[in-house]
């Protein structure tokens, strides 16, 4: 009976496989569509930047420093050491789309394997990772960034590893929340009914069915980390210069924006409207797979 | 419920102590020796090292955290008030005393002299913005969880997401562009005192509304999601179905319901705010906690930036505790068993 009843489970659990969340119906989700424009304007800016015939980001127009307003070699003005905007704008997009999805991609693997071993194993696993999580989730978020940054130094690998300290133990609460739940399900039941390993189990039975939840989030962490990372440049903690950093940008203009507020209003507008596109596609995908 | 609060005390004491302590090693990284921040960049090598020694800031991590945490408890006297430093640090209120954070090597004073004015600036700051926020955000977020997917609540919803979207430093830069420049009816900057010109009440007006917009629409979101729980629930449809005015279904019984989940999320954005401050204060110069932290944190004074980390890592745990005790005051089903 028990042998019947469990192949029964065997057959419903890999029957009852949950669907896929289809890509194709996002489309339909205005808001997706809209944040999915915003955002691939960006990274089309970026990955073409090499090619557009911009002015160099780094270098001064001398000629330009006295009148740094928009004219037709640079369409944006120059800032106040006479490099033009619009081409730092765009290169400056390619470093933040190239460290945020970065460090946002660390710290989901980090989050995910913590979460998952934490959910799935339970016990001491989990009490101890849990505990650790909480002292980092007791810290103001920014406050972490700061003073890791302030103490290691502004770089790319720096970068990544404060995100990953400061949003794996969030992405891991969230996973583990997901397998509690899943763990118990009957396909997982036949899974382990089948002998399969642990690690086949977390990574073809559970992940993807954590994978829409999870999609969001990092899509939403993707525009929080754009949004830190502006801030970083802003408390001028931001990459070493001259990289063109948004934030950087505001920075080094703030203290003139009554006489050439285009120099800080450029970059604001630029990461407004990355991280919205960021955000109002997290929010499409969302009510595109909402089950 | 005693054992409940006592479990849960000794859990905060303990994140206290481990984040304080995450907080010396991560300051291990740092460029640069306390005596070389203490003397300043023209002292000679030789003075460093003499004051290193004296200091004793070449003893390993452990050592030195466990002798800040013993000036922090009044069990020794601070080794930079030892008249043999030579450096004429002198704290009123003595060398050794309970929850003496030290001196601070960026201000010369003691930390208990330069912490609470700032922490008391930035509560006015941050409290005025909750203020702010929790009407804001439960408007926002029923009105659109009446109905989900209803034009009042998609283009209630964009307009919140907009909001998340732009960071402090670029809400103040549109802000101050606005209402600085372009109609000069605010001032831009903050320092609290009247020699501008200006008040100081017209000074807090567009910090505070810095926190607001960039925090409002995410709390709003939390309850909109709430709301839409408590609408789709069955006791909601009943009350719809025996006639009731639309107005005391939302008001007499989903409300209250729909307020049970968001407490707590409003609760946490105290501790936001505080992550909030240091970009609002670094844009307006408003001599706050925040600003402090960060001073403290790039200037590498370590008994500073201890003391602020503790002060937050205390709000943070805090609020949290009084989250968890609401949540049951306010639902009866959770209760600790």
């Amino acid at each position: 009976m028990a042998l019947q009843d469990s192949i029964a489970r065997v057959e419903m659990g890999t029957a009852k496989r949950a669907q896929r969340p289809s890509w194709m119906r996002i489309f339909r989700s205005r808001t997706a569509v809209v944040g999915l424009c915003l955002v691939l304007f960006w990274v089309v800016a970026a990955l073409l930047a090499p090619i557009l015939p911009l002015p160099s980001p780094t270098d001064s127009d001398v000629m330009a420093m006295a009148n740094p307003t928009p004219s037709a070699a640079h369409w944006l003005g120059t800032d106040i050491l006479g490099r033009d905007i619009l081409s730092r704008l765009i290169f400056g997009a390619r470093t933040v789309l190239f460290v945020a999805p970065l460090s946002v991609a660390v710290a989901m693997i980090v989050g995910i394997t913590l979460g998952m071993l934490a959910g799935y194993f339970g016990g001491w696993i989990d009490a101890a990772i849990s505990r650790a999580s909480d002292v980092i989730l007791a810290f103001p978020v920014l406050v972490i960034y700061v003073i890791l940054i302030a103490n290691i130094g502004p770089s790319v690998i720096n970068i990544v590893i404060a995100t990953t300290i400061a949003s794996a133990p969030g992405i891991g609460r969230i996973t583990r929340g997901l397998v509690l739940g899943l763990k118990e399900q009957e396909y997982i039941a036949a899974a382990k009914l089948r002998s399969e390993s642990t690690l086949y189990i977390m990574l073809v039975e559970l992940l993807p069915n954590c994978r829409s939840m999870l999609i969001v989030d990092a899509c939403l962490r993707i525009g929080y980390t754009i949004i830190t990372i502006g801030i970083l440049g802003f408390l001028g903690l931001g990459l070493p210069p001259p990289n063109p950093d948004w934030g950087g940008m505001v920075k080094e203009s703030v203290t003139v924006l009554n006489v050439w507020p285009l120099m800080s209003l450029a970059p604001s507008f630029a990461i407004v409207s990355l991280v919205l596109g960021f955000n109002l596609l997290a929010d499409g995908i969302r009510e595109a797979w909402k089950p | 419920m005693a054992k409940f609060l006592l479990k849960r005390l000794v859990m905060m004491l303990l994140t206290m102590l481990c984040a304080s302590f995450l907080v010396f090693a991560v300051c291990e990284f740092t460029p640069g020796s306390v005596a070389r921040k203490t003397l300043g960049p023209f002292a000679t090598q030789q003075q460093v090292d003499i004051l290193s020694e004296k200091l004793k800031a070449n003893d390993p991590l452990i050592v030195r955290y466990g002798r800040w945490l013993g000036v922090l408890v009044g069990a020794i006297p601070d080794p930079l008030q030892d008249p043999a430093t030579g450096l004429n640090f002198k704290d009123p209120r003595g060398a050794q005393y309970f929850g003496n954070f030290g001196y601070s090597t960026l201000s010369k004073l003691p930390v208990n002299d330069v912490i609470w004015d700032r922490l008391g600036n930035t509560a006015v700051l941050a409290g005025l913005a909750f203020l702010l926020i929790v009407p804001l955000s439960i408007i926002f977020g029923i009105l659109s969880g009446l109905k989900e997917g209803g034009p009042l609540d998609r283009s209630l919803s964009v307009i919140c997401i907009t909001f998340t979207s732009i960071p402090e430093f670029a809400s103040g830069v549109f802000l101050v562009t606005l209402f600085v420049i372009l109609w000069p009816v605010l001032p831009g900057t903050s320092p609290l005192n009247a020699d501008g010109g200006w008040s100081v009440a017209s000074q807090l007006i567009l910090p505070v509304a810095v926190l607001v917009i960039y925090d409002f629409g995410y709390v709003a979101r939390m309850i909109r999601v709430s709301m839409i729980g408590v609408m789709e629930r069955p006791f909601i449809r009943t009350a719809v179905l025996k006639g009731m005015s639309m107005r005391k279904v939302v008001l007499g019984h989903a409300l209250r319901n729909a307020m049970i989940a968001p407490f707590t999320v409003l609760l946490l954005q105290i501790n936001f705010l505080v992550s909030g401050v240091v970009v609002t204060e670094l844009v307006f110069a408003y001599p706050g906690f925040g600003r402090l932290l960060l001073d403290a944190s790039l200037f590498g004074d370590i008994a500073t930036l201890e003391a602020a980390t503790l002060v937050t890592v205390a709000i943070a745990v805090t609020t949290q505790l009084i989250g968890d005790l609401g949540y049951m005051l306010l639902d009866p089903r959770i209760r600790v068993r």
